[in-house]
């Protein structure tokens, strides 16, 4: 079964097949044209927004134009008329799932420029542990939507319950749950709240519990 | 015409509202099973995902099922900013949507624009599309979410929501038009 | 830190090497426009600069630049090239660091395309000309990449007004609907 001369150098040029051999009768069958398909600004396997035309060769892409700047909303332009502590919750919004990594780096940027490069240790000690808690929210929110793309919602529950735990401590820490703004240029808004040692140890504890079960359930809910 | 509906205060519910049994259970029913169409676009996303996640179910409301078609739903939550860019989407997305619909503009940028006055935020989601409940909140906690919530069902079974207004509108227009005939 | 790389690059391109400065850290050479491409060629290939990975591509508006403090003769008058392109390198295997700075005036706002020797400076250099208006030549595919197609202007200069807004839709009973107001 062969296809025709034209569609075969099309397949040739784009999708690398060198021979009408390689295509299986399958393939040889079916029609060869490529199909461009908009996912669009507002869709839920997202969990975001940004554009993708793309183009298909069955379930394989084939290009991809990605569009973004849906969600573009001037922070750079907003920091011309800020100064530079407000400029704080400008930074949390920038990855909002680990909101007090952003805060450390503005931070540190502008000691930078200002050359104040001693901090004291315990500023850098507060700074890394919220931001180690920040990033810990970030990967279970990240690997729970994940595979609940794949069909383990079960795996998101239970990684939103131990982010849940994690959401209350740094709301302890900082006074929000999510857009904390709690660094300053030159160290932090406050210090740490009274048994945060205590209460974090026995929380992360909680959470890797609750992931490493999640995880052994996970062949079971995604199904 | 002398249809005038348009408040959506409670005081002024008892001049048209008199609904009947049919209407009731109907709203009973539509607010205990909403489909939302979660239109998540930033940070308050996040906060969506808690307030749908374990501790702040959104089961128990049964709105939890969140419905990825805009066809297939009746509640559009926008959440998050959105931008002029994004502003035909969010058109398109809320007029492919049947009948009765509302609209929860989740956080402040969805309301108003939040703490973003510049030339890429809309000034709020209600800018392109009528909006039932604001949530204020950058994020808001997820008891305010609820709170909105259970607002909004209050709204739907009284049949307060925008567009059920709209169309109880258009039915007492038609009925007095052929009242005139 | 990576001062060397700066004298390497005032032995073997003196002519296109305008000026190097050493600042918080960080090395900037200015490079002369029309020899950036030769310039950023031979830092990617030489086996001593070996500046593979691209950091960023931004721009400096320095429209009105008169901070307090700086002295006339280093604030910016109109007869100052009014953009300066940025470039940062980052060298994986050398780990050093360095910045390409190219001065642009406002009349001729156009550039060199690094996106042929970087392909990560294809979607910076469209960031750059969506919000500052530079044309980059030999770029692949310059559009905008923020905003949409129906924007008027370059936002991020200094003299776009932050709330100028350019609304797409509106809803047609909004007590004032900008785009009918409009028309």
């Amino acid at each position: 079964m062969a296809a025709p001369r034209d569609v075969t150098s099309l397949k040739q040029l784009v999708l690398g097949r060198k021979d009408v051999q390689d295509l299986s009768d399958n393939e040889a069958e079916l029609p060869p044209d490529l199909m461009t398909v908009n996912m669009g600004p507002s869709h839920p396997a997202m969990h975001g927004t940004v554009r993708i035309v793309l183009t298909v060769d069955g379930e394989r892409i084939v290009k991809g134009d990605v569009q973004p700047g849906y969600l573009h909303r001037c922070f750079e332009k907003e920091s011309e008329y800020a100064t530079y502590t407000q400029v704080f919750p400008y930074t949390d919004r920038l990855n909002y799932v680990s909101p007090m990594i952003n805060n450390v780096g503005w931070a540190m940027a502008v000691e930078k420029l200002m050359g104040l490069t001693q901090l004291p240790k315990r500023i850098e000690y507060i700074r890394t542990i919220v931001s180690e808690m920040s990033r810990i929210t970030d990967h279970l929110t990240c690997v729970g939507a994940s595979a609940m793309e794949l069909g383990a919602f079960t795996a998101f529950l239970y990684f939103l319950k131990a982010r849940e735990w994690l959401y209350e401590l740094l709301e302890k820490v900082s006074g929000a749950r999510l857009t904390h703004s709690y660094v300053r240029v030159g160290g932090v808004a406050k210090d740490l709240p009274e048994n945060f040692n205590a209460d974090l140890t026995y929380w992360s504890r909680a959470c890797s519990t609750t992931t490493r079960f999640s995880a052994t359930a996970w062949p079971a809910s995604a199904r | 015409m002398g249809v005038e509906l348009t408040t959506t205060r409670l005081e002024d519910a008892a001049k048209w509202a008199k609904q009947s049994l049919v209407e009731r259970a109907s709203n009973w029913g539509r607010k205990f099973s909403l489909f939302s169409y979660p239109f998540v676009t930033a940070c308050c996303g996040m906060e969506f995902m808690s307030v749908a996640g374990p501790k702040y179910d959104l089961a128990r409301f049964g709105a939890e099922f969140p419905r990825f078609s805009p066809r297939q739903s009746d509640l559009l939550m926008v959440v998050g900013t959105v931008t002029e860019k994004q502003g035909p989407a969010l058109k398109r997305v809320f007029d492919q949507m049947a009948e009765p619909k509302w609209v929860i503009a989740f956080g402040v940028c969805a309301s108003t624009g939040g703490f973003y006055q510049n030339y890429s935020a809309m000034p709020g989601c209600d800018q392109v599309i009528p909006v039932d409940v604001y949530i204020p909140g950058c994020p808001p906690r997820p008891e305010q979410v609820l709170d909105a919530l259970i607002m909004l069902m209050d709204r739907i079974q009284t049949g307060r929501g925008h567009s059920q207004l709209r169309t109880k509108r258009e039915q007492l227009i038609a009925e007095a038009q052929q009242a005139d005939e | 830190m990576s001062q060397k790389v700066l004298d390497a690059l005032k032995q073997h391109h003196a002519s296109a090497i305008e000026l190097t400065e050493s600042a918080h850290g960080d090395e900037i050479a200015w490079v002369k426009r029309d020899q950036l491409v030769q310039v950023a060629t031979w830092l990617k290939n030489d086996p001593a600069m070996l500046f593979d990975a691209p950091v960023f591509c931004t721009c400096i508006d320095r429209l009105d630049w008169r901070p307090v403090g700086v002295p006339p003769s280093q604030a910016w008058n109109e007869s100052k090239p009014r953009f300066e392109v940025c470039y940062q390198l980052r060298s994986q295997k050398h780990r050093h660091r360095v910045r390409l700075k190219v001065a642009v005036p406002e009349q001729d706002a156009r550039c060199p395309s690094l996106a042929g020797i970087w392909p990560a400076f294809d979607w910076q250099e469209r960031e750059t000309f969506d919000m500052y208006g530079i044309r980059f030549d030999g770029h692949p595919d310059l559009r905008r990449i923020y905003l949409y197609e129906e924007f008027v202007g370059y936002p991020l200069r200094k003299d776009y007004p932050k709330e100028k807004r350019q609304p797409l839709v509106r809803r047609d009973d909004l007590p004032i609907n900008p785009i009918k107001a409009e028309k």
